[in-house]
């Protein structure tokens, strides 16, 4: 006997000290300690709103997460050792989705309680997740951008196809509604400087301005017309601009930004799209599920070439030549270098050149005081941990520190930026506590045990084209879908952490009968919430408050001292030593 | 069945009353004067029947189905403008399925659309639905407001929410094809219908 089946339904260790540190290996692997395990349990049992609430207490993009995210989660479920992960990001976008689908969704805005204010520059997700932090706190925050609209990469780089703009308008808004105030049309070292908004009072400032240039080929004829960066050509495409696209196009890279391209410039109306990679498939850096919707969509891949250079006509693009390439030794990534095969060269008759290479800063765009490695592309210098600059209350985060990364790593930098920040403020050490070091752990000891449910549910690509009456009995069906999808998570972690905000822990207390007590402590040590504790006479007492009815105490104790008011003792045994059937 | 300009009533407002309606209409409860005079009405209405003995479902029906309207049973209506063409819109049925409404997106102005054929998308988060033309003819106006608030369909479904306005090819075809739509009375039986069917 391992376990014990919680109140909540989740299977919780017994013979272990419940170590808070301990997360399941999808919390574990998100970047931002999304709480997974919550989430898809309350899913499990029908509580879309509760499990929403759950995400949103970790980070406020669940809808663009949910279709976007590359989900380290789905990469680390453990149920990899059995089938197929379970569908995590899928799962993530039905809840974030029901919900709206069923009333408009609004924020009230948080009472004001401090009186620090705090500047953030950047719209990205960096900035609008320290931003929501902060403002959840009640801190008065105000985000400078750039742009005529909120965003970041997230608005101006992602194609609609992909990322619905009102989607990320939305999820926006409620994190403006909380009272977080968003100034757009302001940059960075031209209306505002780090000296300005002292000026004006901001104690604290972020900088998450992020990487906007795209990565130049740097082969001659670059400035052919017809050759336009990726960032650049997804940015016109995201402003509504009209953007006239070759009959063949060639988009150089292997990253999702070169698959967004060549599936934008397919839907622009070119007849021939060609994505030029230099290392093999396998290598892509790209989301699988990518490369097979851009191979549906009929865009041709060639692996293993690289440009030599861009031959024009008339200053327009008539071809690109390239080199043929082999892998050599790993290079610092750790993947085979691309090395040129000589006297390999070949044409691609194309009329546009989209380079996808990835993003730079602008170095301009980074103020002198501020250390930065690198001359050419510098990123900020920051203190790891809490992303503090050499300037004391200034802090720096997302892809400006880190050079390009993922929605998610950003999210998660918000929020290292965001407690920094609230210790700065309240004069406290910022240093204090801010370890990384997170244990992975399951319960589950033998993989073979796991009866095997292949994994069905995918979050639709295409939004399902439907008459209304229609529409409920399709909800109906994605709701059994998803809860059947969601029953396949194993709940590798200790407490799930629910944190109680459900019905689904009943405030059952743990009674102690203190004539049986003898003083062990065992409860005291294995409450996962501190709930029980030793008195001055020794006799363990529950705190009503915090307990949480979980019942491992009662199962714990040796001398069955502690039951739940619900169950009696010898439901409790019974349930400890009955293996758990899972539907 | 038509809606004719005589069929339109005045109504005269006291003094004081103004002056709560322009209050109301700063805070912003309102929009406008009409609107403040038709949710009054709306109210008087509802009171009216209730003293009568008319029960909840009814009146609900009488107060979300309007009456001299004609409608698609695929939840669009119709009416006949003053300038003889046809506005189209959804009713309160299919309003109720886009609360999580993203936009609307109708064929362009001056696109020939035909009877039962849609004319536009109502796409929300997880679905888009097809919005089906009650009658043929050419696209001669699109709500623009709808462009920038997408949420007037649901606030307003048989007023500020309409949609697109359709001329007729002629007016013979025209009688025959509103001959075809259903009443309001049809209309609501055959919701009820749908809704019994999908309690089952």
């Amino acid at each position: 006997m391992d376990n014990i089946l919680c109140k909540a339904g989740l299977m919780m260790p017994v013979n272990s000290t419940i170590n808070k540190k301990r997360f399941p290996p999808c919390r574990a692997a998100c970047p931002a300690k999304v709480n997974v395990q919550a989430y898809v349990s309350l899913l499990q049992r029908g509580k879309f709103k509760e499990a929403v609430e759950i995400i949103r207490k970790d980070m406020p993009f669940p809808a663009i997460c949910g279709r976007v995210c590359f989900s380290p989660c789905e990469d680390a479920c453990a149920r990899t050792n059995v089938d197929q992960a379970v569908a995590i990001r899928s799962l993530k976008r039905f809840v974030a989705d029901i919900e709206r689908e069923g009333e408009r969704v609004k924020s009230e805005p948080i009472p004001k309680r401090h009186v620090d204010k705090v500047a953030i520059i950047g719209a990205g997700p960096t900035g609008l997740t320290a931003a929501y932090e902060l403002a959840k706190l009640g801190y008065p925050v105000t985000v400078f951008e750039r742009m005529s609209e909120a965003g970041g990469m997230m608005r101006y780089c992602i194609p609609n196809f992909r990322l619905e703009k009102f989607v990320v308008a939305n999820e926006i808004a409620y994190i403006k509604d909380l009272g977080v105030e968003i100034k757009t049309g302001v940059e960075f070292g031209k209306d505002i400087t780090i000296e300005s908004l002292r000026k004006e009072g901001y104690k604290a400032i972020l900088i998450a301005i992020g990487t906007q240039k795209g990565m130049d080929l740097n082969v001659p004829g670059e400035d052919l017309d017809g050759v336009i960066n990726a960032v650049d050509f997804l940015k016109d495409v995201a402003l509504g601009k009209h953007v006239e696209v070759g009959e063949k196009v060639a988009v150089v890279g292997g990253g999702n930004s070169a698959i967004d391209a060549a599936r934008t410039a397919k839907r622009l109306g070119a007849k021939e799209v060609l994505i030029l990679y230099r290392r093999s498939r396998e290598e892509m850096p790209a989301l699988p599920s990518e490369i097979a919707e851009a191979e549906k969509e009929d865009v041709k891949f060639h692996f293993l070439v690289a440009p030599k250079q861009i031959i024009g006509e008339n200053g327009k693009v008539k071809a690109i030549e390239c080199l043929r390439m082999r892998l050599g030794e790993p290079d610092e990534s750790g993947r085979r270098r691309p090395v040129p095969i000589s006297f390999s060269e070949h044409q691609y008759e194309v009329d546009m050149v989209i380079p996808a290479l990835g993003q730079v800063s602008e170095a301009s765009s980074i103020p002198k005081e501020l250390s930065s490695k690198e001359s050419r592309a510098p990123l900020i210098q920051v203190d790891p941990l809490t992303l503090e600059t050499n300037l004391p209350g200034v802090f720096a985060g997302g892809d400006i520190v880190s050079g390009p990364a993922s929605i998610i790593e950003a999210v998660g930098a918000g929020k290292r930026a965001a407690v920094s920040i609230i210790l700065y403020l309240s004069g406290q050490d910022i240093h204090r506590d801010r370890g990384e070091d997170v244990e992975e752990t399951t319960w589950v000891k033998d993989w073979s045990r796991v009866r095997k449910k292949e994994r069905r549910y995918e979050a639709a690509g295409e939004k399902p084209r439907l008459s209304f009456d229609e529409a409920a009995d399709y909800l109906r069906n994605l709701e059994e879908k998803a809860r059947f999808e969601a029953y396949r998570c194993l709940g590798c972690g200790p407490c799930a952490e629910c944190l109680g905000n459900t019905e689904l822990c009943e405030a059952d207390k743990a009674v102690v009968d203190e004539a049986r007590c003898v003083g062990c402590n065992v409860c005291a040590v294995i409450c996962p919430f501190s709930a029980v504790k030793k008195d001055e006479n020794n006799i363990a007492r529950v705190n009503e408050e915090l307990c949480k009815g979980c019942g491992i105490c009662a199962a714990r104790c040796p001398e069955r001292a502690i039951s739940m008011k619900k169950f009696t003792d010898d439901q409790i045994l019974a349930l400890a030593t009955t293996p758990i059937r899972r539907r | 069945m038509t809606e004719k300009t005589s069929d339109w009533k005045t109504v005269s407002i006291r003094q004081e009353l103004v002056k709560e309606i322009e209050e109301a209409l700063r805070t912003g409860r309102y929009r406008s004067i009409s609107e403040f005079v038709s949710e009054a009405i709306r109210l008087r209405l509802e009171e009216l029947m209730r003293t009568q003995g008319i029960p909840a479902e009814k009146r609900k029906e009488a107060l979300t189905t309007p009456g001299q309207l004609l409608y698609t049973p695929k939840h669009t209506w119709a009416q006949i403008t003053s300038e003889g063409n046809i506005r189209v819109g959804v009713s309160d049925y299919a309003q109720r399925h886009l609360k999580g409404i993203a936009h609307i997106m109708t064929d362009p102005v001056g696109k020939e659309i035909k009877k039962m054929e849609p004319l536009g998308i109502a796409e929300t988060w997880m679905f888009m639905f097809d919005l089906y033309a009650p009658i043929s003819g050419k696209i001669v106006k699109v709500n623009e407001n709808l462009k920038n608030d997408p949420t007037i369909i649901n606030e307003d479904p048989y007023g500020d929410g309409w949609i697109a306005e359709i001329k007729p090819n002629n007016s013979l075809t025209l009688e025959e094809e509103l001959k075809g739509l259903l009443s309001a009375r049809e209309y609501t039986k055959w919701v009820e219908k749908l809704e019994g069917r999908l309690r089952e």
